[in-house]
């Protein structure tokens, strides 16, 4: 018998990790181990166990490691995307962000131990109104961070959802 | 046959030896961030992207971070403890534990380490009683310290899964039509 489609669930996945990532405080749990991103990789894992079970099917690793991997990594290009046309955005609206940046770090100064690239992102935001720099950087994090504890949560997942099935204790 | 006695395949090592040097380099860099800050040239870049790196998973607050060299470490104390706990466990896995045993430790450990850190962080919010290095540390230690027991048997089964053709099952339909 053939397994059902991963789309749903690994679109599932993405948005459970968009949604904690972009509400402010819930946005707090990606600050604990990045629990928001385990979280999406587990909810799209939990969906499509729901779907296995149904047809009769067994969940493995396979199936969460793609589902969580391919969630953070829907997520991450949404995240980059919507980070990156929000910035353009209030451009086009004349929003001085290196401004208010520079408002920021005036008030509470710049982060321990950051001053090179930091001061270049702040740089470029006030003459251009956005920064390549940055958008390169939180593309790269994002593209690491969101797909890697996005299958740590696949294969969490399946060690939650698949205890009753696993058989298989030894290779 | 007696699983302890059971041969350790090769692909079995690498994939431990590929999650022992990313946890290796993930916590190098919880150290080179603050021990490269300010440097002229590349080291002082690396360390800035270091930090920006570790800013996803972590708030880094310098009230809540331990310090190196007049800078916060890439991540706050109970992050690093996670890691630390977790870098202990994984250097040392293979001597508690035969990498060909999948058997994985039960979900109330795991959901107990990461049912302390949520009970640390919410009595603090709520003001019950205000959390300190040791107990941030200890809650966070505790997590890092069983992570690598549900990680590790996991990454070494979806190796083998990749690389294991899936068992043919005739089904009934074959059956009716070749009978």
């Amino acid at each position: 018998m053939q397994k059902p489609g991963k789309i749903i669930p690994i679109l599932i996945g993405a948005l459970v990790i968009d949604v904690i990532s972009s509400i402010p405080v819930l946005n707090l749990l990606n600050f604990f181990f990045c629990a928001g991103v385990i979280a999406g990789g587990i909810a799209g894992v939990y969906y499509y166990d729901k779907k296995l079970k149904a047809a009769g099917l067994p969940l493995t690793y396979k199936d969460g490691a793609i589902i969580g991997g391919m969630s953070g990594l829907v997520s991450a290009a949404a995240l980059i995307l919507f980070v990156t046309g929000a910035v353009l955005f209030l451009k086009i609206l004349d929003v001085n962000l290196g401004s208010i940046i520079n408002d920021i770090f005036s008030k509470f100064g710049i982060p321990s131990g950051r001053s090179g690239l930091t001061r270049r992102i702040v740089e470029e935001y006030r003459k251009y109104g956005f920064s390549i720099t940055h958008i390169i950087v939180t593309s790269a994090v994002y593209g690491i961070f969101y797909p890697l504890f996005g299958l740590a949560g696949g294969i969490l997942g399946v060690a939650f959802f698949s205890r009753k099935n696993n058989s298989v204790k030894s290779i | 046959m007696d699983k302890n006695k059971q041969e350790i395949k090769p692909y079995q090592k690498a994939v431990y030896s590929v999650i022992l040097v990313i946890t290796l380099l993930w916590s190098a860099g919880i150290l080179a961030a603050p021990l490269w800050a300010g440097e002229p040239g590349i080291r002082g870049g690396i360390s800035d992207l270091l930090y920006m790196f570790y800013s996803k998973s972590c708030h880094q607050l310098e009230s809540r971070s331990l310090t190196i060299a007049g800078h916060i470490f890439g991540v706050c104390s109970r992050c690093t403890s996670i890691y630390a706990g977790f870098l202990l466990i994984t250097m040392i896995y293979p001597f508690i534990k035969k990498l060909n045993n999948f058997s994985l430790p039960p979900l109330w450990v795991l959901l107990t380490g990461a049912g302390i850190i949520a009970l640390d962080v919410f009595l603090d919010a709520v003001g019950v009683y205000s959390n300190t290095y040791l107990s941030r540390e200890i809650t966070g230690a505790f997590l890092g310290l069983v992570l690598p027991f549900y990680i590790i048997p996991g990454s070494i089964m979806l190796i083998n899964e990749f690389f294991t053709p899936p068992k043919i099952i005739p089904q009934k339909e074959d059956n009716a039509k070749t009978g």
